[in-house]
């Protein structure tokens, strides 16, 4: 039975907030490439060891160069594929913890075994870079299925390494934040709720211990979207993401916030409109290079009806529920 | 007698008195295409609101109830997706069980903790079952010498 969804920019207009404003810009979060040691299933960004994606030196020095600045900018939020793999990952990274301000490293945990990495868990403890971390549940069966066989207990290993340095250890200021996506068609759990699980499962099973969950809900878009149209759910779970509209989430969206700066240099409101190659509104502005504090920071937010996975029921970002 | 299986399956599993009602609905399920493999349609599911279509102050006030019963309180929602899973079962309702398995996932329950749930409703049933045999028992000792 075919159901007429109602577009993202009407069910927007409804909780008032159409068309969407930035609030402002207080995170830069930057896209290295597309290399990554896995390949998972549900990959927004279709990573994988093959992709030859990747920001070179001049732009990482425009990125450094923007956040010297703006003051304004106090997070640098680094993300891939497997950002680490990025050879001017560390100089971004310490060059920005060398401004103050705060780093948070997007890592799946298997990078830390890889070759040429050996030190990286110990860079990245040195800097007190936080460390978001892909766990998509706490037993193998579910993240392997996702991630990739094996995945799971080379996760653990990564995490019991980061307690080691004191990471997710009550009293340090190693922040280690897991994030939770499902496994399928389906939205994710209560936050609160699930921590409480994860917490209690990783440290009965495995001895581990971390900062907090971020629940996240998985976008239509990329290796998702396939497997949706492969499943025949996709229209089912596009009318439960609308279904689930809530307004307050739509009104903590991360884009309102953010900038999300891709490999080239290109600007975007999100990690999700880069896929979708589709850039921040704000005409010759749109490249690094051409960074304007001023207009970002009011600018209207490109939406589609992805963005209907950031809104349903508490609400989605890359710092779990918004609402 | 309507032809074909369904149609006898329908005629044993409700009475007799149900009968002319059912030869009656057989002949308006052909007119509008409708055979038993429509039943426990999952398309049905998305739309339970419709059975407010006579009566919406009543399905108004079951949703609410409804609703009320499954949020968190001294029971997780997790708990209370758990159990719903398990009387899904018990009933046996599909339509329940669909409805309980997605609500398990968004829950982040387990498959292996969702099987152990209906394994606990099989276990009830099945202990419901023998612990009537003794009333059989009973029955057979009241009236044998
Ligand atoms: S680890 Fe992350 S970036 Fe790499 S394939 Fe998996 S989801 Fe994509
Ligand atoms: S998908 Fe991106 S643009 Fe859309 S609401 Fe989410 S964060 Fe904002």
């Amino acid at each position: 039975m075919a159901t007429i969804l109602p577009t993202f920019a009407q069910s927007l207009a409804g909780a008032n907030l159409f068309p969407l404003l930035a609030t402002g810009v207080s995170t830069l979060q930057v896209n290295v490439g597309k290399r990554c040691n896995q390949a998972c299933h549900h990959c927004h960004v279709d990573a994988g060891p093959n992709r030859t994606e990747e920001m070179n030196r001049d732009t990482a020095e425009l990125v450094v160069d923007v956040l010297r600045r703006h003051p304004e900018l106090t997070t640098l939020d680094i993300t891939g594929g497997a950002p680490e793999l990025n050879p001017h990952f560390r100089y971004m990274a310490s060059e920005a913890r060398g401004m103050g301000r705060h780093v948070i490293d997007r890592c799946n945990l298997t990078i830390l075994f890889e070759t040429g990495q050996e030190t990286l868990a110990r860079f990245l403890a040195d800097n007190r870079v936080e460390v978001v971390a892909s766990l998509p549940f706490y037993l193998a069966d579910r993240t392997d299925k996702q991630r990739g066989l094996g995945v799971f207990s080379k996760s653990v290993e990564g995490l019991l390494l980061l307690n080691s340095l004191g990471y997710g250890v009550d009293g340090t200021d190693l922040t280690l934040n897991l994030v939770y996506n499902p496994n399928g068609a389906f939205l994710p759990p209560d936050q609160t709720e699930m921590e409480a699980e994860y917490r209690r499962e990783l440290m009965a099973r495995h001895g581990i211990v971390f900062t907090n969950l971020f629940t996240l809900t998985n976008l239509p878009i990329a290796r998702f979207q396939h497997f949706l149209e492969r499943s025949g759910n996709l229209d089912k779970y596009m009318a439960k993401l609308s279904g689930a509209f809530n307004g307050a989430a739509a009104s903590n969206v991360m884009c309102r916030s953010l900038v999300s700066v891709g490999y080239d240099g290109t600007l975007y409101d999100c990690d999700f409109n880069q896929m979708l190659e589709l850039p921040v509104s704000t005409g010759t502005t749109s490249h690094i290079r051409n960074f304007d504090a001023h207009l970002l920071a009011r600018r209207e937010i490109v939406t589609g009806a992805h963005c209907y996975g950031c809104t349903a029921g508490a609400g989605s970002s890359c710092g779990g529920a918004v609402a | 007698m309507p032809n074909g299986g369904s149609g006898y399956f329908l005629y044993t599993v409700w009475n007799d008195k149900m009968c002319r009602s059912v030869s009656f609905m057989w002949k308006t399920s052909q007119q509008k295409d409708i055979s038993l493999a429509d039943y426990y349609n999952d398309d049905d599911l998305p739309r339970f609101a419709e059975i407010g279509r006579e009566r919406p102050d009543l399905r108004d006030k079951f949703f609410a109830y409804y609703g009320a019963t499954l949020e968190a309180g001294e029971l997780t929602k997790r708990e209370k997706a758990l159990i719903g899973l398990a009387v899904a079962h018990a009933i046996p309702c599909a339509y329940c069980i669909d409805s309980f398995a997605q609500t398990c996932l968004e829950a982040g329950v387990s498959t292996a903790q969702m099987v152990e749930a209906i394994h606990v409703a099989a276990g009830i049933r099945g202990g419901a079952t023998l612990i009537h045999g003794l009333q059989t028992l009973n029955a057979v000792d009241k009236v044998s010498m």
